[in-house]
């Protein structure tokens, strides 16, 4: 695959999903290019697809300023693996992660995924978000 | 004017390998090679306190690698090696394993799981003799065989989790 092949598969999980837009809702995008299998792995679980989709949507709910906005993308010389490097940020209201919020503080924070690609679809996901900064920021 | 045309074809034939050359080199490495490449910078990550961390980051650092926690804050070679000194005595077991490395041109991302049982209070946490295992991801770049930059991202907050649970 070729950057452009990448970027129309991976740019609407960043730039349609993870961030809040009017044009679209989490559902549609990811119903499209999460692959049935899909896996969103981090340190702690593995989520499937619905359960992603599912978080996503209450992220739109809880961070309505939510931006996700990649740096740089590099692809991996076996062509199936795709790494983004993202700064994400937003004012969440409500409780988020143990905190209650009321969207007066931000969270800026960099964030890197390893997104296996296959049939045009991402069907595995390692996910790191830099959210021991994230906290100390909505503490302070 | 053949004269000329000849060195013109010369000049384009010369650019043309050059470029080729440029387009080899960056191409070239291969997962194994990326695998050595970075082998001093997770040697000093495995135990640090039984390691020369200062030499093994000479020889895998270039003088002015800066290691980027976020777009706009790094550290320098020193600064690092203080760091890694420090967690060294903190976790004296850390264990920093790869588990996937990918290349494109010159640039190494590796996939780790670090590990370890801190001995003294961590960001705050007393201390409990329990273990974290986290997810890392660092994106190096190199520059004539030396690392020049790093993006790295680690699961902070959930080995605070892991280490905080009654």
């Amino acid at each position: 695959m070729n950057k452009d092949e990448v970027q129309a598969i991976v740019a609407p999980f960043y730039k349609q999903a993870l961030t809040v837009n009017t044009a679209t809702t989490p559902a549609a995008v990811l119903e499209k290019i999460l692959a049935p299998s899909f896996q969103s792995i981090n340190s702690q679980e593995v989520k499937d697809k619905a359960t992603l989709i599912k978080q996503v949507g209450f992220f739109w709910q809880l961070i309505p300023n939510l931006v996700w906005a990649p740096q740089d993308l590099v692809i991996g010389v076996d062509g199936n693996k795709v790494v983004v490097r993202s700064v994400a940020t937003g004012s969440p209201k409500g409780n988020f992660m143990g905190m209650e919020l009321d969207g007066r503080k931000s969270f800026k924070i960099d964030t890197t995924d390893i997104h296996e690609i296959e049939n045009g679809q991402i069907v595995r996901v390692h996910h790191l978000e830099d959210w021991a900064t994230g906290i100390k920021q909505l503490k302070g | 004017m053949p004269q000329f045309n000849r060195r013109i074809t010369f000049t384009a034939a010369l650019a043309v390998a050059a470029l080729c050359a440029t387009s080899a080199s960056a191409q070239s490495m291969t997962v194994e090679q990326a695998r050595k490449q970075v082998a001093p910078f997770y040697e000093m990550l495995n135990q640090p306190a039984s390691k020369d961390v200062k030499a093994l980051s000479e020889q895998a650092l270039s003088p002015d690698w800066k290691s980027y926690s976020s777009e706009t804050e790094f550290k320098g070679r020193d600064g690092f090696v203080a760091q890694v000194g420090g967690f060294g005595k903190l976790i004296p077991d850390l264990k920093w394993e790869i588990k996937d490395v990918l290349v494109d041109g010159n640039r190494i991302i590796v996939r780790s799981e670090a590990s370890g049982t801190p001995v003294a209070p961590f960001f705050g946490v007393p201390t409990s003799g329990k273990s974290f295992k986290i997810m890392t991801i660092d994106i190096h770049t190199i520059k004539d065989g030396k690392a020049i930059t790093a993006h790295h991202v680690e699961d902070w907050a959930s080995a605070l989790r892991q280490l905080s649970v009654k």
